[in-house]
């Protein structure tokens, strides 16, 4: 199982995991080759490669096709979390074990950043990864969760529309909800 | 359990929620978020707001198997006539009990019962005059909404709910029209969609979001 990409430009962070298991598949499994919207190029295993729904439906409409496959919404580097989520999920496919998969994913997300989850999200939605998108939907769920209103704001990049009389107003009618909100 | 919350056509809300998601991936993550939070999330923005406020995003709730049962109390003050609502919060820490709006007529000795995500009080009386009023207490935005009034008054009535129709029996008083009747008219009809009971010429109806008197 590989996704060891040629572009040099690559970092060595995300090239790294797949060189170390990239011998024992390299000479049978056929390679599939994804453009990312920041013009990076990724191989990919096609096992990896057809847990994306939107790339497996491309193969499905021309089989014998060796182009590479653009992916224009897709920017290099929450690709390259997918891509290691994926892996990680075909491993499970053959031997299933929800205690281990359950464990698996939530090691996932715990080593990502804030901004790395928000990033993955559309990425994952973009190439239909329906396991994934509810990991990192619930995972965020769970970030946002019992964080005061400043913390969500910047969690998510979104601006304070509220004027202050308003937001004051809004505090007071649901003062009792603010009481035990976890430090920032 | 509940009918009332698919009644709404699904729409996802035109104003962004979040800049860098789609809105309905915005509203799949924020569905997934615990009751309790929710008045701190709509202090967020104006669209989180207006969100929160929406019965779609209860829907989505329900399609998500993320809503919450939540006990709710009325108490009677006895220094006051009126009646005081309360939901309980539960949170790992403590338990809160939260004041709501008060039910729009002052209300005692009304029958109760909970369908979708409402919770209807049937009769009762204001300053022992028993009313024929009904009103229905939205569990989602914690608003009063009037429902069509029953045809006649009735106080410490029972009531109950079968198949998503409800059913008030009883509960009129000595010198009503109907007291002369009480006790005996009624008939059971059988129809294609189950058993109608007709009770002192009232039936009281609730399906699919709509409450009518039939």
């Amino acid at each position: 199982m590989s996704s060891s990409a040629e572009n040099p430009t690559l970092t060595a962070e995300i090239t790294k995991p797949s060189t170390e298991i990239a011998t024992e598949t390299a000479q049978s499994a056929k390679k599939i080759t994804l453009k990312t919207s920041d013009d990076q190029i990724f191989e990919v295993e096609e096992s990896v490669a057809m847990e994306f729904a939107t790339v497996k439906s491309f193969f499905e409409d021309a089989p014998s096709s060796t182009d590479t496959v653009p992916l224009p919404n897709v920017p290099a580097k929450p690709f390259s979390q997918v891509i290691e989520f994926c892996k990680e999920q075909i491993k499970f496919k053959a031997n299933p074990d929800e205690t281990e998969k359950k464990r698996s994913n939530s090691e996932f997300v715990k080593e990502k950043t804030n901004e790395d989850l928000v990033e993955m999200i559309p990425v994952a939605n973009y190439l239909e990864i329906k396991d994934l998108l509810d990991v990192l939907n619930q995972a965020v769920a769970d970030r946002i969760q019992n964080r005061s209103v400043e913390y969500v704001r910047s969690f998510f990049g979104i601006d304070n529309d509220f004027t202050s009389e308003e937001e004051a107003l809004l505090r007071e009618e649901h003062a009792w909800a603010f009481e035990d909100v976890d430090e920032d | 359990m509940s009918t009332t919350t698919t009644t709404e056509p699904p729409s996802t809300p035109t104003q962004i929620l979040i800049p860098s998601l789609p809105n309905d991936i915005a509203l799949n993550i924020l569905a997934g978020i615990p009751r309790s939070y929710h008045p701190l999330l709509t202090l967020v923005s104006k669209p989180f707001r207006s969100l929160l406020s929406s019965p779609l995003f209860y829907t989505t709730r329900s399609l998500l198997n993320t809503s919450q049962n939540f006990l709710y109390l009325c108490l009677r003050i006895p220094t006051t006539s009126s009646m005081q609502w309360f939901m309980l919060y539960q949170n790992p820490t403590k338990n809160s009990l939260i004041p709501l709006p008060p039910a729009p007529s002052p209300l005692v000795g009304s029958a109760f019962v909970a369908v979708g995500p409402k919770i209807y009080v049937i009769g009762g009386s204001i300053n022992d005059i028993p009313s024929p009023h009904v009103w229905a207490l939205d569990c989602r935005f914690h608003r009063w909404e009037a429902v069509p009034s029953m045809r006649i008054s009735r106080e410490f009535a029972a009531a109950g709910v079968v198949d998503g129709r409800i059913y008030v029996i009883g509960g009129c008083v000595v010198d009503t029209w109907a007291k002369s009747r009480s006790g005996r008219r009624f008939l059971i009809r059988k129809r294609r969609s189950g058993i109608l009971l007709i009770v002192e010429k009232m039936i009281f109806y609730a399906k699919n979001g709509c409450t009518e008197v039939l």
